[in-house]
């Protein structure tokens, strides 16, 4: 296969607070069929389209590898001129590919990650227009990155597509919309902050994982990242050209859920995300103190951030495939971390607790036992043709439709629901023989997710209907090859009752926001001059007793309020 | 001279309305004096026909009676809110200053119409307001070039609400408001002093909108790639970019986000004509135990604020906001301290366009269906005595009469 060598940004050389011994890296971008010019490949596609003339500007030129080689490049000086709209290019397919890749490593989701839309390629535009934001939208199948004349130098433009940590960012959110979609149409706040914080940590992943961007952190800091640094600081460079800083500073000891961060998305995503980076940070210094041979640890903190991220990766990224259908709380992803490694891991409790310890400690859950997953009777599906409900539709209904399924799935009698397609996973599992030596084991993994409509009190006033539906579900994970059940979660409200009433204030708290900002209103849809619902607004079906919301925004911003 | 008179004049699309105040301090007789609320319409179907505001100037004149209107008042910087004066000004008057016809002591024209709100230096300086006034400046040239490029594209729907937030039509409209009472032109906001703004002495005013700072009123605005390119069309005309799918991409995706980046343009324009409708000067008039609620074109925003200051009061006679748009309508929690169920007879007074009968027989085009909408209109009738334009002569008006006591209102029409 053919191999392809890009360069992409260590950091915004000519914005960055971080001064680094070389701006650009490069990438091999190894998961791709094929490569045009653009980029464009099976996965992604460059359009630098020109929002002011909507002409597209000539994408970069592919160089295939010469004959009997299988390195192929992009076609931009070397060095690179980091002005240029070619480089521009490269560089936002690289920070995309790299993230992709990263979710696709046989030990985090295992699989080729597939887009919520229903299209192969994800379309990037580097240079989308002006606006002290970047998107990534569903509906155009797109990550969109805009630019702005910095606040502090005017002659300056920023372009959010140079930017590392943003477009990893925007990335992470197209990622899992495909693995999760229901959190697009999710209403509940915290739903809502786990695609931000995900999109939050694919960034500190992403930059992590850059050997320059290592080197200089941990330099500055003697090894460590148990303070604010260039990793914990997202959109650092975006922040401080706006005159402001970082966006967001996932170094927060002190954050904790209450009153005052509850119902705003990227507000509580904080939490959420500072609560994971307390879990890494724990992780680096364990790391550091097994390979430490003497009191200084510098000399291994380099290997123990690369060592104590790719586990962090696999417990926060992993989870992701576990999360039941439907409306998520954060003990709902604190457990779906827990479950499966948990599975893997029955007796390294360690970073469990640790996750367990943070959750508790900034009001997540009311208490470590919201975290205790029961497991599944490895037993629960015997009997059952399992292949069967791998290969066929009917099978699969038909199993979640009998006593037996709704019991083990907590699909309420009477209720409809619905069963996603089967994925089959490839997994790995670091494991260590007694020698040290790694033993990596590979698990053969279908998920099963089921998911339904429940219906609870809609407190919005009379102008809206007195009951809304949210969607709930149950996700199901069996060994292929043993046929033992190892993960069951459920987002079902009668199982967790006192999260359920916690999560249905805050949807209150939500919807009563977003009436309040004009972004949802009472009544039929407001249509734009194509007759079509309006871009921007909350689109909700409704009937005369019950709403269900669509979607709220059809775009997930970087940024908020950042415009006037 | 006893009575507090209210005419709300049928200016088709939009609003003009006189008000005639008994009014003196204790002790001496009263003087009738005279407030003038916007005169405008603004349309591109026939709600937009200028020739009522001939009757309307008119009969505000002769109410006048030689005498020099006591204040007059621009809610906000819309052209179906301020455009009749300039057309009587060129039109009926052929150039003449309409100041010169008709004098004016004070003037209230609302904040951000102040000719310095957008200066930087200048005290009254807002830089989000300049800036969000810049980013429409180049939305709507951008649009305008698009729609040059695309004409079928330009619905009425999109004419009407380009004719309504045209910058610079608008901007002509209000210097000859501003210039109404040179001496004495005031730009309110609420919190402001008002003493020496106005003439009255024993009618008070409460204002309730603006806030100085209108940011608080901006909704999202999105940049929209149109693709119209200036310059390359037939005689120089704009014209659109015509792009092709690159190797490898599905040409279905790529067209479905050129599209994607077009559209958005509505929820633009929607956003810009919220944001001026949010600066409307929403005042209540207290006379002689009645009180009496103006706002303007004030929409969801500018309720909530109101709401959150704990300003909201029962009143009397409400003038609907938004000519019954469901954007102006109050929340119910405000609508119903409005119009409180406790007995008192209340009166509301909309100021709207077209006929419903004659929409829902197929005779009557219009460019916004949502205005006024009939569930808006059901909650009114629900709670108060609805009185609507529509039902008497363009030009004409509906009369309310407040006497002394709160029970004692008559309601009359021109005609």
């Amino acid at each position: 296969m053919v191999k392809v060598r890009v360069k992409m940004m260590v950091d915004d050389g000519e914005f960055a607070p971080l001064r680094t011994a070389e701006q650009t890296e490069g990438f091999e971008v190894t998961s791709e069929e094929f490569f045009l010019d653009g980029p464009v490949t099976k996965q992604v596609a460059v359009l630098d389209l020109d929002e002011k003339t909507g002409l597209l500007e000539p994408g970069v030129r592919y160089v295939p590898p010469p004959p009997g080689k299988t390195l192929g490049r992009y076609d931009i000086a070397d060095p690179p001129d980091i002005t240029s709209r070619a480089f521009n290019q490269v560089s936002v397919f690289a920070t995309v590919l790299k993230t992709i890749q990263m979710f696709q490593k046989s030990d985090v989701l295992g699989r080729e990650v597939s887009w919520a839309f229903e299209a192969p390629q994800l379309l990037v535009v580097p240079r989308a227009g002006q606006m002290e934001n970047a998107y990534y939208e569903c509906y155009s199948h797109s990550l969109q990155f805009f630019y702005f004349p910095s606040h502090v130098d005017k002659r300056k433009i920023v372009y959010t597509s140079l930017a590392r940590d943003i477009v990893a960012h925007e990335t992470g959110h197209a990622i899992l919309d495909g693995i999760a979609p229901h959190l697009w149409s999710a209403i509940a706040p915290q739903s809502r902050a786990l695609h931000e914080a995900i999109a939050d940590l694919a960034a500190l992943l992403v930059s992590i994982d850059s050997p320059t961007l290592r080197e200089a952190v941990l330099a500055k800091t003697r090894g460590s990242i148990k303070q604010s640094t260039h990793f914990s600081a997202l959109a650092e460079q975006f922040g401080m050209e706006r005159g402001t800083g970082a966006l967001r500073n996932l170094y927060d000891e002190d954050l904790v859920l209450g009153s005052h961060v509850r119902s705003e998305e990227h507000d509580l995503c904080r939490v959420l995300a500072a609560a994971l980076f307390s879990v890494l940070v724990r992780m680096h210094e364990d790391r550091k103190r097994q390979l430490a041979s003497g009191p200084d640890d510098y000399p291994v903190s380099g290997k123990a951030l690369i060592l104590a991220a790719e586990q962090f990766r696999r417990m926060v990224m992993r989870a992701l495939d576990y999360l039941p259908p439907g409306e998520i709380s954060f003990a709902d992803y604190g457990r779906a971390i827990i479950a499966p490694d948990q599975a893997a891991y029955p007796r390294q409790k360690k970073e469990r607790q640790w996750l367990c310890d943070e959750f508790v400690r900034r009001h997540m859950v009311d208490g470590p036992e919201a975290l205790a997953v029961t497991p599944p009777p490895p037993d629960g599906l015997k009997g059952i043709d399992l292949q069967a409900l791998v290969d066929s539709d009917w099978a699969a209904y038909d199993f979640a439709n009998s006593e037996r399924g709704r019991q083990l799935l907590a699909i309420p009698p009477g209720v409809q629901f619905h069963i996603e397609p089967r994925l089959q996973v490839d997994r790995e599992y670091r494991h260590k023989k007694k020698d040290g030596k790694p033993n990596d084991q590979k698990v053969a993994e279908c998920l099963f997710k089921a998911w339904w409509y429940h219906e609870e009190v809609n407190r919005l006033g009379p102008s809206f209907p007195g009951r809304r539906t949210i969607a709930c579900g149950t996700t199901m994970a069996w060994d292929q090859e043993t046929g033992e059940l190892r993960v069951l979660l459920t987002s079902n409200p009668e199982r967790h009752p006192g999260e359920h009433a916690v999560q249905q204030a805050d949807r209150d708290a939500m919807l009563g926001r977003l009436v309040d900002e004009g972004v949802l209103r009472p009544g039929p849809p407001r249509l734009g001059p194509d007759g079509r619902p309006l871009r921007f607004e909350a689109s909700v079906e409704t009937t005369e007793r019950t709403m269900r919301i669509a979607s709220i925004a059809r775009t997930f911003h970087l940024a908020r309020g950042v415009l006037p | 001279m006893n009575k507090l008179r209210v005419r709300v004049y049928n200016v088709l699309f939009g609003d003009a309305i006189l008000i005639s105040v008994p009014d003196a301090a204790p002790g001496e007789s009263p003087a009738l004096r005279h407030i003038l609320i916007d005169v405008g319409n603004s349309l591109v179907t026939e709600g937009g026909e200028d020739s009522v505001f001939k009757k309307v100037v008119a009969d505000v004149l002769t109410e006048l009676a030689g005498q020099p209107l006591d204040l007059y008042i621009m809610t906000h910087e819309h052209m179906d809110h301020v455009q009749g004066l300039q057309y009587y000004q060129t039109k009926v008057l052929h150039g003449q200053p309409i100041k010169d016809k008709l004098q004016t002591r004070y003037a209230w024209l609302t904040r951000s119409a102040h000719p310095d709100y957008y200066t930087p230096g200048t005290p009254g300086y807002h830089p989000n307001a300049k800036e969000r006034k810049r980013l429409e400046q180049v939305f709507l040239d951008e649009a305008r070039e698009y729609f040059q490029a695309a004409p079928d594209e330009q619905t009425d729907w999109v004419r009407g609400l380009l004719a309504i937030n045209n910058p610079r039509k608008t901007d002509d409209c209000v210097s000859i408001l501003r210039d109404l009472a040179p001496a004495h032109t005031h730009y309110i906001y609420r919190g402001m002093d008002l003493n020496g703004t106005h003439p009255f002495r024993e009618a008070t005013f409460e204002i309730w909108a603006p806030e100085e700072d209108t940011a608080t009123y901006y909704g999202q605005f999105h940049p929209v790639a149109f693709g119209a390119v200036a310059g390359i069309g037939p005689s120089g005309k704009p014209a659109l970019a015509r792009v092709e799918p690159p190797r490898g991409v599905d040409a279905g995706a790529f067209y479905n986000l050129l599209d994607w980046r077009r559209r958005g343009y509505g929820d633009n324009l929607l956003s810009i004509d919220s944001a001026a409708n949010n600066t409307s000067i929403v005042f209540c008039l207290n006379w002689r135990g009645w009180s009496l609620l103006f706002p303007g074109d004030a929409e969801v925003r500018s309720w909530k604020e109101i709401n959150k200051r704990s300003l909201v009061k029962s009143v009397h006679f409400l003038k609907i906001s938004h000519h019954g748009s469901i954007t102006g309508m109050p929340p119910e929690d405000v609508l119903g301290e409005l119009l409180k169920a406790d007995g008192t007879r209340r009166y509301v007074a909309l100021s709207a366009y077209p006929d419903l009968e004659k929409q829902a027989r197929g005779e009557q085009e219009w460019t916004y269906p949502e205005v006024p909408r009939q569930e808006v209109l059901g909650k009114l009738k629900s709670r108060a005595d609805l009185q609507q334009t529509i039902q008497v002569a363009d030009g004409g008006y509906i009369e309310y009469a407040f006497a002394g006591g709160t029970s004692n209102v008559t309601i009359g029409t021109s005609g």
